[in-house]
């Protein structure tokens, strides 16, 4: 549902930005600055979900994250930092 | 987001701008109801889920970031947060490792009780500076 709204939004923002005349470049930003971030809270929202049963199944099997565990999501986290530091934005 | 009152904009358009704010608040509070750390249990899932949460987020964030359609400031402002956060989530890890070692010690009589009252009492500190971290990261990457 949500990836559908936000292709709605980046259409509108698309055929706003197309209209002649009047300034709509502000709402423009606004609409495809909407879009994107519910992209990405769409990709969030199904990564959430997938963790959250995935600390349900530890509670349920009565077990800790085992050191490998714990050890891919510091590998995932350097990456990911490193990924946005390196970014130059001009 | 810009308020209203500074743009140019016609009724209509207006109206698309308030349906995207709706969009977005539905989003939200659809995020909220998606909670690893409330599903955890043991201090060592919580660790992980607070962690593996900020992943998630982390991940937004470096999408955003390398998004050059994304305005610069609201970029900058992300890796700005982040660079202040991180540390938050490893220094979390590390006392986490710490804690565990003591409750080993504990268990194995080679320290008293009271080093894991401290141990816990540090965990539980940063726990708490972790969740802030999360709220803090979240609200660059969904809000700005």
């Amino acid at each position: 549902m949500f990836a559908s709204i936000a292709q709605f939004l980046l259409a509108i923002g698309t055929a706003v930005a197309a209209r002649k005349g009047g300034d709509t470049a502000d709402l423009v930003e606004i609409i495809n600055l909407g879009a994107k971030l519910l992209e990405v809270g769409t990709e969030g929202r199904i990564a959430l979900e997938a963790l959250t049963q995935k600390v349900q199944r530890m509670v349920q099997e009565g077990r800790d994250p085992t050191e490998a565990e714990m050890a891919d999501v510091k590998a995932l986290r350097d990456l990911l930092h490193t990924r946005i530091q390196s970014v130059v934005i001009e | 987001m810009l308020p209203f009152s500074k743009l140019n904009i016609g009724g209509a358009q207006r109206l698309i701008a308030i349906a995207l704010l709706v969009a977005l608040v539905l989003t939200l509070q659809a995020c909220e109801t998606m909670n690893p750390v409330a599903a955890a249990e043991t201090p060592a899932q919580k660790v992980y889920a607070l962690s593996a949460t900020y992943n998630v987020l982390l991940g937004s964030a470096a999408e955003l970031v390398e998004d050059t359609t994304v305005p610069a400031p609201v970029r900058r402002g992300i890796q700005s947060v982040e660079a202040a956060t991180t540390p938050v989530i490893d220094e979390l890890e590390r006392t986490f490792a710490e804690y565990q070692v003591i409750r080993l010690q504990l268990a194995a009589g080679e320290t008293g009780q009271d080093k894991l009252d401290i141990a816990t009492a540090n965990l539980d500190s940063w726990i708490s500076k972790a969740e802030q971290a999360i709220r803090n990261l979240a609200a660059v990457t969904r809000r700005n």
